[in-house]
């Protein structure tokens, strides 16, 4: 069984979890329609490390965590929260965003 | 009958079987022979010797007499998603651009062994979309009534129909899922995937189209908006069109033309079990459930679910995967329980966000796309083939797949397809 470990439940089974889609920064909200619409639907579908969100659902833990789309294989995970907070000192709001459920 | 209906006859399968047995012992020449050294350039290079790519170097050379056409396959003759697929045909879909095309695909693979004068095994068997609850029966009343409104033969069945049609399926009220109808699609077919992809193969071949296997593109020269050459592991060739039919990987490689496209690639597996007598005619999709399933002529079950839950570039199989489904086809056949699962695989999906395929122009200019896959393009192989070969020579998408742009994420007119997929995703 494939675990992701989650630093409020630990190791949990992956059939417990819910992906949010790849962590984004939106466009303005009076953007383009085009530059909406490339955001909505375009993807950049990277082979190789990515930065994601997910939901631990039983909990309702979202996290952010780091995964390898070729190796199937999880890298650093942190609480949804404390990404948010370093990404907003860092100057960029990816939680305009937020996680983009599968179409 | 005439003479000439005689002469027809005596081409039959069956009675050249006959007469090549009592001629003897006779070498059959070699379906494929390996091309010479790439040549520097070719008037069109196709990426992806799968079902797709191999159908549009014949209906190129076939249609519209282009022949300087080199297919490159990095890995063998459609040993990806064409080898990986569950091979089941069919034209039953939600809008009128799917359903006109999908047809228009049944159609082509009706006729395809005598076309290309090599045995698909093409199996009509009747199709079955199971509905589990009232929202799933709506659905299929709709399909059932655009299918019949464009002349494909499609309708909703009641419980007492299904026994008669699938006697074999559990139609028990006593489950968790009692089956509540289904949309019943008389010419659903199955065929014999590897075929198709050789069978066009060697008729392009003899037609003059150049296949390389082992032949990875490594990156894609452009200049001014146009496509100049392709780098290969094998070197560089300059071309003048290039037609990309690489599903599962066709992010990566349209990213080396600069181009974006509306794809998460997404694990899709499958399996089957071991040979059996045939005991079930009826190809059986449960949308609900999750499961689908068909009996191969080998006598295998063939069984897929749905897409993975996220995006993966790989072929792995799952444990969780094969215990949801089977968990649901013991439901619907539960005489099944003691057979064994022979083989498992998986197949990298091209997901888009409506459920349709991305085909025709891209923003170069001479680079042509054939993407966006998902779970639905094994059906497709010919009227795909066909219609990017048109779109190709004549450098307009071809009547059939407009709908099927990639600016149609630009300009909102999706087609929404999701409906009419065999199982959730």
């Amino acid at each position: 069984m494939k675990t992701l470990c989650c630093p409020v439940n630990g190791p949990r089974d992956i059939g417990e979890f819910a992906y949010g889609g790849v962590v984004a920064e939106s466009p303005a909200a009076d953007a383009d329609t085009l530059v909406w619409a490339n955001f909505v639907f375009m993807q950049d579908n990277v082979m190789g490390d990515v930065i994601e969100w997910w939901l631990h659902t039983p909990s309702g833990v979202w996290l952010i965590v780091e995964r390898n789309t070729r190796t199937d294989t999880f890298g650093r995970v942190w609480l949804a929260a404390d990404y948010l907070h370093e990404a907003r000192a860092a100057g960029s709001t990816p939680e305009a965003a937020g996680p983009r459920a599968q179409p | 009958m005439g003479a000439g209906e005689y002469a027809r006859l005596l081409k039959t399968m069956p009675l050249q079987l006959l007469l090549d047995r009592l001629r003897g012992p006779k070498s059959v020449a070699p379906h494929f022979v390996g091309p010479p050294d790439l040549k520097p350039s070719y008037d069109v290079v196709i990426i992806g010797g799968g079902g797709h790519g191999l159908a549009a170097a014949y209906y190129l050379a076939h249609d519209h007499g282009v022949t300087n056409v080199a297919v490159l396959e990095k890995g063998f003759l459609a040993g990806g998603n064409t080898a990986r697929n569950t091979t089941i045909v069919r034209s039953n879909y939600l809008t009128p651009d799917g359903v006109r095309f999908y047809e228009a695909s049944r159609r082509l693979f009706r006729e395809l062994s005598h076309e290309l004068d090599f045995n698909i095994m093409y199996s009509e068997r009747g199709h079955l979309t199971l509905a589990h609850t009232d929202a799933s029966l709506a659905t299929a009343r709709w399909r059932a009534e655009v299918n019949k409104h464009l002349g494909v033969d499609s309708e909703v069945v009641t419980p007492e129909e299904i026994a008669r049609i699938c006697p074999q399926l559990n139609l028990s009220r006593d489950v968790r899922y009692p089956i509540l109808g289904a949309l019943h699609h008389p010419p659903g077919a199955t065929a014999r995937h590897d075929a198709v992809a050789w069978g066009y193969a060697r008729r392009a071949q003899q037609m003059g189209v150049e296949i390389h296997t082992h032949t990875e593109v490594t990156g894609i020269e452009t200049e001014g908006g146009r496509v100049t050459a392709v780098q290969t592991n094998r070197g560089r060739i300059a071309c003048g069109r290039v037609l990309q039919a690489v599903s599962g990987m066709s992010s990566v490689v349209a990213g080396m033309a600069g181009i974006r496209l509306p794809i998460r690639t997404i694990p899709l597996q499958a399996c089957v079990t071991e040979p059996v007598k045939p005991f079930l005619d009826t190809i059986v999709v449960s949308g609900s459930l999750h499961v689908y399933v068909s009996q191969s002529a080998r006598g295998e079950l063939v069984m897929g679910g749905a897409s993975d839950p996220y995006p993966l570039y790989s072929t792995r199989s799952t444990q969780e995967f094969k215990t949801g489904m089977l968990g649901h086809m013991l439901e619907l056949l539960p005489f099944i329980g003691d057979m064994r699962i022979l083989r498992q695989w998986a197949g990298m999906s091209d997901m888009t966000p409506d459920f349709s395929p991305v085909m025709g122009k891209t923003p170069v200019e001479n680079y042509f796309i054939d993407a966006g896959w998902g779970t639905w393009g094994f059906k497709a192989t010919p009227i795909s083939g066909k219609t990017m070969a048109e779109t190709v020579a004549t450098g307009t998408p071809a009547d059939l797949i407009k709908p099927f742009a990639l600016e149609r994420f630009e300009t909102f007119n999706q087609v929404g397809e999701r409906g009419a997929a065999s199982v959730g995703h």
